[in-house]
């Protein structure tokens, strides 16, 4: 290994609608198979965090998830451009 | 779909089809008719007939059917059985990509059968057809002389022509949730107006607006009937406004707090979600589509941009953008005060079922509020276009207690038919009840 610098993602994972009334459980156990500062969105189903990119199977395998991934980047237009 | 294709179509008198084929799949497209409906070549005009004159609608075959070659849509005579059978039919893997009885837009229950806004429907979409046969056919496109709108000293061109302006409903009791880069929370034209805020983004506590995107959609969608000074710009003037500061004073944001922002709209029982926000990629993932389906289930509708990556004039029709691509989220496209589509906004192109552009929305010289102490911009983009059709769905909201998915069929069952493909503009430009 070149570096130990491991680059983190930031993570979205999507729990299964039979999961969503338990969705601190599942937060709980993302955490305990790495995911970091997780955070649960109740209302949407969704739980946000950090992960590594080698950490993203152990994610998948946590019951109650339905999708594990990346999270993508907007960018506006700068104010003074004319389409926005 | 298929159900409410079948009750509409048991409303139509006129018992004809607009059947649009798939890219690529035009005699597929004409094997499934043959097979639905028994319209073998035989009972069907094709538009090569005609040449670069143009179709004569007056030849059109009774109880046939006329094949546009051009533009791969065919008028047909069918009974509602067999347009109920294509409709089956019609999926991911079809030839048929869309069957809609014509003048659907105005044969609704609630309006008498010939009424004015019927015939003109009528008559624009054979304008449409005919447009869209001879431009193809290599001659000049049909102008429609009959539209033209410009800002006024007491309302904006949008609000004219979406109705906006002259709707008796003002979101009273609907929440609004703009996701953008926040408000500028002491702009005069908000003052007085309650507005709920919240920062979704790192180390900000604050959810006002240093860039001016989100101030600018706010106005749109939620402005007040009588701004302090001008002409009014906002739609949606007694609802009651959310901001979700999801987009930094830069302009970026992450879907992690797109999602928040979505969630805490959710949470706060928002009828409508406004995203004039997006990422240049033509994928959606399961986060969007799925968080979308569970507002609508739960009662919210989520509409968001199609995205300005277009660029017609130099031939590139561009693609409908993540989150606006998600089919559970309502797509909007930009015209111009013509109503022609505007030369940035994204074309659906049709890779997957659903993905499609939805509805339209003014988009192009779009004037509303801004950063202080400039006040008010004009500024064009699918941005503008997208918070018209939030704040014109919080008075379809309020007019009928629609929600979710209901309120997604009163927008566009009412929109108004366009001179564009439905690719472009999906059902047509939004109207308010």
């Amino acid at each position: 290994m070149a570096s130990k610098t491991v680059k983190t993602l930031e993570v979205v994972v999507t729990v299964a609608d039979t999961h969503i009334d338990r969705i601190a459980d599942v937060a709980r156990q993302l955490s305990a198979a790495g995911l970091a500062a997780p955070q649960a969105l109740g209302a949407a189903g969704i739980v946000t965090g950090k992960a590594s990119a080698a950490g993203l199977a152990a994610l998948r395998r946590v019951p109650g998830v339905q999708a594990v991934e990346a999270a993508g980047k907007v960018q506006l237009a700068p104010p003074d451009a004319d389409i926005q | 779909m298929d159900q409410e294709l079948m009750n509409q179509a048991a409303a139509e008198t006129t018992g004809r089809y607009i059947v649009t084929f798939r890219d690529g799949a035009h005699a597929d497209g004409l094997a499934a008719l043959k097979k639905h409906a028994g319209l073998g070549k035989t009972k069907l005009l094709t538009s090569a007939d005609f040449g670069t004159a143009g179709v004569d609608m007056a030849q059109f075959p009774a109880g046939g059917g006329l094949v546009l070659e051009h533009i791969g849509v065919a008028v047909v005579t069918m009974d509602p059985a067999a347009a109920a059978s294509m409709a089956q039919d019609a999926g991911d893997n079809s030839a048929v990509l869309a069957i809609e009885p014509e003048g659907i837009m105005y044969a609704l229950s609630d309006l008498p059968a010939l009424s004015l806004d019927y015939l003109r429907g009528f008559r624009d979409a054979a304008d449409s057809i005919y447009s869209r046969a001879s431009q193809h056919a290599g001659e000049s496109a049909v102008v429609d002389a009959a539209v033209a709108f410009v800002d006024t000293p007491a309302l904006t061109w949008g609000l004219q022509a979406t109705k906006a302006g002259a709707s008796n409903f003002s979101g009273s009791g609907i929440k609004v949730a703009i996701l953008d880069t926040g408000l500028v929370l002491a702009h005069p034209d908000f003052a007085g107006r309650p507005v709920v805020s919240k920062s979704f983004i790192p180390g900000v506590l604050s959810a006002n607006d240093g860039h001016g995107h989100g101030t600018h959609c706010t106005g749109t969608s939620c402005g007040p009937l009588k701004p302090p000074v001008g002409r009014r710009y906002g739609v949606a003037h007694k609802a009651l406004i959310h901001i979700g500061k999801v987009l930094s004073d830069q302009g970026s944001g992450t879907d992690g707090g797109i999602l928040a922002g979505i969630d805490w709209a959710l949470s706060n029982k928002c009828a409508v979600i406004s995203m004039s926000l997006g990422a240049n990629v033509p994928t959606t993932t399961v986060a969007y589509e799925t968080v979308g389906q569970r507002a609508l289930n739960a009662g919210t509708l989520i509409v968001a941009a199609a995205g300005n990556n277009a660029s017609r004039a130099g031939g590139n029709f561009g693609f409908v953008i993540r989150p606006a691509n998600s089919r559970s989220f309502m797509s909007v496209a930009a015209v111009d005060a013509n109503l022609k589509v505007a030369n940035f906004s994204a074309r659906d192109t049709v890779q997957t079922a659903g993905t499609a552009v939805d509805i339209a929305g003014p988009g192009v010289a779009v004037y509303s509020t801004w950063l202080m102490p400039t006040r008010y911009n004009t500024i064009s983009g699918t941005s503008m276009a997208t918070p018209h059709v939030a704040g014109i769905a919080a008075l379809w909201a309020e007019a009928t207690g629609a929600r979710g998915a209901a309120l997604w069929q009163r927008l566009i069952v009412n929109a108004r038919v366009l001179a564009a493909p439905v690719v472009d503009v999906g059902r047509g430009l939004v109207q308010a009840p």
